[in-house]
């Protein structure tokens, strides 16, 4: 039985949106941020007020899938005035990137703590079936393609064999005096992403970058979902 | 009920890659008197190696080949058969498989000719098609086309024309699926101190029918195989693979050597077999999950297949370096260095004292931790007993003994010295005897009664760590097997 929002994610013909895609992963146990959808400038800084500053902003549209190009992200905003002044800006924005762009709304959600970042990707491979990735965010996945790939089902033990293939291993547990990273977390990530690919047919591809490790505890901060 | 009649009604039913294999009669068809073609090599083969079944060469107008009755066509041999191997030309393959179902004893084929699907040009894809229709109504299984098919050293089937292979078998088993670099694995596995053979060997070519994952699976269950070595080029349904695969790791190790390592690389292989090459980094974690052994060269296939069939595997992964020369030494412990899974062992306080006492004055003992060099001083009794000394110490899981006879150290009298102790420990032990003619008749007597022997110390720490590896992930499923019970 495919999750609702799949289905109807499907039916239309498109990708989830951020908002669906986190809302699906939080129902799988997912650790996500609170995630709101305004539909309007008054309601962005309702919710903002809510769940207190800093905040960040999203656009949502189906059609603007790289977010940061579109001026569609707005970070760290420090109260009700500049939610209101960015909540305008990034709906002009999306409108000026793509003039046929649907906008569904704009995401609020709490500023995260900087902490290290990863990545975990799924690919259905049409050789191997649902894959799942790891590696550390930026330069160690672009440049140095410091990354592991697994075939789902993953085991906890498979999870974390492809951690410590990875240099970025050295960097999660701890260098030059850091406390390590939960790494604990970052394996359930790993196996759960792979349980959601086995259950869940439709998804061609999931996205989590980044996922920010603590040292207790980690959250995704960006989910992209492909059907 | 069943199993009333079954015990009592005792079938021993053939499995399908069976008629390959354990073929009891074997026709050629395109048998040839002129030593220039694969039906006259193959013939040649088979007979050299002393095939235990019936050959019947089939050519159109000859009376004889090798003092064989030869048979016009397929239709006029009077005996069964089992097994055909086409060596004819593509578009006369059709008609040979008609010959062949219309006899109706015809199980299998091995068809030799290219110029099929691989071409990609649409007619001669159609023609394997074709080929492919008939033999599925007749019930015959196919291998090939493009292929130079498969050998059993057991009853001493070879349909290659791979040249000198001796039939010395071994408990290891081969799939490639390129046939030139499957043949030069042989050959290459004939040139070791003792000559190493395959128990079984298969050339696999366009996979119109019987394919990796079937051969891989009767490998699986043939009882005289205990270690799987493949050379792999691409697969695309690599997940059905995978599934086998790890059904049969947890018991009988898998050896790939899977090119296609750099986007080049790939790229070559496209183009060489038509099947995809795929993503590389994906090939390496999803073998390591399936407990796959993934090896870089042939040298390394070669190795650690043999240290496998010859070896016990290390219970954990402390290994000692045991050497008679410093520069070979470190080689060795460089390689391991860069291997996060194996670790220098640790030796007891006792061993330190042992080897003090049996080794030369200059040996430099337990410096690195887990090393020992004993010195261009140590002869033949103080290498055994040493080795002796380490193997007992419960800190050492497996151990790599390399030396660089002196003139005053005999090679064959320390692999006398050695082979014993080698033969008896339930620990590995790999001997890197340096190096060539003056070693070789050592490297025998080693290789005869014990384990493998290396000319190189990088190569014998590479076989090393491939056996902590392959001890680490047998070790892995066991406990994970002791979770899912408690």
């Amino acid at each position: 039985m495919s999750h609702e929002l799949i289905k109807k994610a499907g039916k239309e013909g498109r990708n989830l949106l951020e908002h669906e895609a986190f809302f699906l992963l939080k129902s799988a146990g997912f650790p996500v941020p609170a995630v709101y959808l305004a539909r309007s400038a008054d309601e962005a800084v309702k919710i903002a007020e809510e769940i207190g500053f800093p905040v960040v902003l999203k656009i949502v549209s189906p059609q603007i899938i790289h977010k940061t190009e579109a001026g569609g992200v707005i970070l760290n905003l420090q109260d009700s005035m500049e939610v209101r002044e960015s909540y305008q800006a990034i709906v002009a924005n999306a409108r000026q990137y793509n003039g046929d762009a649907e906008i569904t709304g704009v995401l609020v959600t709490p500023m995260s703590k900087p902490g290290l970042e990863i990545i975990v990707g799924m690919v259905r491979n049409p050789m191997f079936g649902p894959t799942v990735m790891f590696g550390l965010g930026g330069i160690f996945v672009e440049v140095f393609k410091d990354i592991a790939f697994r075939r789902a089902p993953l085991t906890k033990q498979d999870a974390e064999e492809m951690i410590k293939e990875t240099k970025g291993y050295e960097i999660l547990k701890g260098i030059r005096g850091q406390s390590p990273r939960d790494l604990e977390g970052v394996k359930e990530v790993l196996v759960k992403i792979s349980e959601l690919a086995l259950r869940e047919e439709q998804i061609k591809e999931i996205d989590l970058n980044p996922v920010v490790v603590y040292e207790e505890g980690l959250q995704i901060l960006d989910a992209r979902i492909l059907l | 009920m069943n199993s009333y009649k079954k015990g009592k009604k005792k079938v021993v039913s053939k499995r399908s890659l069976d008629h390959f294999f354990n073929a009891e009669s074997v026709a050629v068809i395109g048998a040839s008197k002129d030593p220039g073609k694969a039906g006259n090599q193959i013939l040649k083969n088979m007979l050299a190696v002393g095939y235990q079944g019936k050959i019947y060469p089939v050519h159109p107008t000859v009376e004889k080949i090798f003092d064989l009755k030869c048979y016009p066509d397929l239709t006029s041999i009077p005996g069964k058969v089992e097994l055909i191997v086409v060596v004819i030309p593509d578009f006369g393959v059709p008609a040979v498989m008609r010959q062949a179902a219309r006899r109706g004893d015809v199980k299998a084929a091995i068809i030799i000719a290219a110029g099929f699907s691989e071409t990609k040009i649409p007619e001669r894809v159609e023609l394997e098609k074709e080929v492919l229709s008939i033999a599925k109504e007749a019930g015959i299984r196919v291998f090939g086309p493009n292929c130079v098919g498969i050998i059993n050293t057991v009853n001493h089937l070879d349909t290659t024309f791979a040249p000198n292979i001796r039939q010395s078998f071994r408990e290891v088993s081969f799939i490639s699926q390129s046939g030139a670099t499957g043949a030069s694995i042989l050959m290459f596995a004939q040139d070791q101190p003792v000559p190493f053979g395959f128990n079984k060997w298969a050339h696999v070519g366009n996979m119109s029918d019987v394919d990796i994952i079937e051969i891989l699976k009767y490998y699986g269950e043939d009882e005289k195989t205990k270690v799987i070595g493949m050379y792999m080029e691409g697969i695309e349904n690599a997940a059905d693979f995978l599934d086998e695969a790890g059904k049969i790791s947890v018991e009988k190790p898998i050896l790939i050597l899977k090119v296609g390592r750099s986007e080049i690389g790939s790229k070559a292989a496209e183009s060489h077999t038509g099947s995809l090459a795929g993503v590389d980094l994906i090939y390496d974690g999803v073998f390591r999950q399936t407990g796959i052994t993934r090896v870089m060269t042939i040298e390394e296939l070669l190795d650690t297949a043999k240290a496998f069939a010859m070896q016990p595997l290390p219970r954990g992964n402390r290994i000692c370096v045991l050497t008679e020369a410093g520069g070979p030494g470190i080689i060795c412990m460089d390689e391991i260095g860069l291997c996060p899974q194996v670790t220098m062992a640790t030796l007891s306080q006792k061993s330190v004292a042992k080897l003090e006492e049996i080794l030369p004055p200059m040996a430099i003992i337990n410096r690195p931790s887990g090393y020992i060099d004993m010195s261009a001083a140590a002869l033949e009794k103080a290498h055994r007993e040493a080795l002796e000394v380490v193997l007992a110490d419960e800190g050492v899981d497996g151990v790599i003994l390399i030396t660089v006879p002196p003139t005053f150290l005999q090679p064959t009298l320390l692999a006398r010295e050695l082979v014993e102790v080698v033969k008896n420990s339930a620990k590995p032990v790999l001997t890197c005897l340096m190096a060539g003619e003056w070693v070789k008749e050592g490297r025998i007597i080693l290789e005869e009664n014990s384990g493998p022997t290396f000319d190189l110390p990088q190569r014998a720490a590479r076989t090393m760590i491939n056996m902590v590896k392959r001890s680490n992930f047998l070790q892995r499923i066991m406990e994970e097997a002791g979770c899912n019970e408690s």
